[in-house]
């Protein structure tokens, strides 16, 4: 049986009165790579936000690991790339080691101090993610691909169980996108981390994640790409076409893998 | 410089440059954070709510640097109120409350018209009064504020990058955000004895500003802001006292001028 890594139930938030989600119910468990999808608007950041932590407006149950979100400690356990566009804090003056330092300070203790083993940590994490040549660089000063997996970095290096992204790869070219979801992807498969994703990009996200939430303030579909395949309601949604192209990526993929 | 040297023998000027050292790096480390947070005109407005709180003070024969205390406190935690639970940005808070501040300074400065030389003396301060008791609670107090960084210096890091990114760490940002400020507020209180109500958000924003053009990490900014802050303490004492001319003042256009420098320094290193 695997672990229920995220808990939703009976999910509601507003915003200024106006409700972004309804009624959201889901399971996440160890090992599974969720996409989450859906038109501007539709609730997928507020969605995260909301299992982080972030938001504080709305009813219904969340869990982490099994605890409650009002309880929760463990932080050392989620590791969180939020969304950021290439020019966010363009002119931030930090080293990329003292960016990816940062994600070692949920499993620290007061008086939060960086030891030598810290270092340690931040130079393997830069070196599997095949950047270690920028860590004396300021942050300000690197490409939309390369902040990103920097940031990547920063939430892997506390060695997450949970990996929670929001829109990575808006500010990427094309190869750059498929280099960032090929590393998460890897991550998942090789060490096992569970994968929460928020895309705009359906049809390439498809080729790696093992399952789709559909949102469009309700869940409009959860499942597997199998089961997304042959749902009529998501025929609807995307049109036949489209479906079809997000089912070949996926199963082209995977058959790749196969062979 | 011998006249400085041999002026250097008075108390007065001893505590000047005591005191002075103190605030003036204090206001740098805490400007780092507050500039990165573009909370820059934190410094303003609570000066200018300071005006009032000197007029105030006078008015009612108490201390006035008693009643600009509470009332900067009060006042930063409103800001950060107005910033955290309204539609209001923080831009926007600092200026209703600094604007407010001022109105109350003039208005009190109109009613008691016995006391209005002193209380434009504190609008551009004057360091070489700085009394005893005053040099020990700015060496105190700065203390308070240095010990403050250095054990939150990981957690005020990572909430001037990215707040919400602090958040998911564990990190209390509202309450550290609060400590930032309550800092901010006593660093300025006592920054009004050096430059005035006046100037003193340039003690905070200056330093900050001319290390950010020369940054190569954020440890160094922090260090070269604090050393900044420190030669032009020394440098704007020395020039007023052989000059002739007012210290706040001096100090001020010498930040000003390390600025245009670093700011050159950047523009043909890094093109």
């Amino acid at each position: 049986m695997s672990i229920n890594v995220i808990e939703v139930t009976d999910l509601s938030v507003r915003y200024q009165q106006n409700p972004v989600l309804e009624n959201i119910s889901f399971s996440v468990y160890a090992g599974d790579y969720v996409a989450i999808a859906g038109t501007n608007g539709c609730g997928k950041t507020t969605l995260i936000k909301t299992i982080l932590g972030l938001s504080q407006d709305y009813s219904g149950t969340i869990k982490l690991f099994g605890e409650k979100i009002e309880s929760f400690s463990e932080h050392r356990r989620i590791g969180y790339l939020p969304q950021t566009s290439y020019l966010s804090r363009q002119g931030f003056p930090a080293t990329v080691r003292e960016i990816v330092a940062c994600g070692l300070l949920s499993i620290k203790k007061f008086p939060k101090r960086t030891e030598k083993k810290d270092i340690a940590s931040v130079d393997r994490v830069l070196s599997m993610l095949k950047i270690e040549r920028l860590k004396d660089k300021l942050i300000g000063r690197l490409s939309g691909g390369e902040k990103q997996r920097v940031l990547l970095a920063r939430a892997l290096v506390s060695e997450p169980e949970l990996l929670i992204l929001d829109e990575p790869t808006t500010s990427l070219d094309p190869s750059a996108r498929n280099d960032f979801y090929e590393t998460v992807s890897e991550l998942n498969k090789q060490i096992n981390v569970t994968v929460l994703m928020v895309s705009h990009d359906s049809a390439t996200v498809g080729k790696y994640a093992s399952k789709l939430l559909y949102l469009n303030r309700q869940i409009v579909f959860y499942g597997s790409f199998q089961e997304f395949c042959i749902s009529n309601e998501m025929s609807r949604y995307f049109g036949k076409f489209e479906q079809h192209l997000i089912c070949r990526q996926h199963n082209g993929n995977n058959n790749d893998k196969i062979s | 410089m011998t006249k400085f040297l041999e002026i250097l023998h008075f108390e007065f000027v001893q505590r000047a440059l005591i005191s002075g050292i103190f605030i003036a790096v204090c206001c740098a480390v805490l400007g780092v954070f507050l500039v990165l947070r573009r909370y820059s005109l934190i410094g303003d407005g609570l000066a200018h709510v300071s005006f009032a709180g000197v007029g105030l003070g006078l008015m009612l024969g108490i201390y006035p640097l008693y009643v600009v205390v509470v009332l900067a406190l009060l006042s930063s935690w409103l800001i950060l109120h107005l910033s955290e639970n309204s539609e209001i940005h923080g831009d926007a808070a600092i200026g209703l409350v600094s604007s407010v501040g001022v109105a109350g300074g003039v208005l009190l400065a109109s009613v008691g018209e016995g006391f209005n030389v002193d209380l434009f003396s504190y609008l551009f301060g004057d360091i070489l009064t700085v009394g005893k008791a005053e040099t020990y609670a700015a060496i105190l107090l700065s203390l308070i504020v240095m010990m403050v960084v250095y054990l939150f210096y990981h957690e005020l890091f990572v909430l001037s990058y990215d707040e919400e990114y602090a958040h998911t760490l564990g990190i209390q940002t509202k309450r550290l955000s609060r400590v930032l400020l309550i800092l901010t507020a006593i660093t300025v209180v006592l920054g009004i004895r050096i430059v005035g109500t006046m100037l003193v958000s340039s003690l905070i924003i200056f330093p900050a500003v001319t290390a950010l053009q020369l940054a190569e990490s954020f440890g160094k900014v922090i260090l070269t802001a604090a050393i900044i802050a420190l030669i032009s303490v020394v440098l704007g004492l020395c020039i007023s006292i052989i000059a002739d001319l007012p210290a706040g003042a001096s100090i001020v256009m010498l930040n000003f001028a390390g600025f245009v420098i670093a700011f050159g320094i950047k523009r043909i290193v890094k093109g």
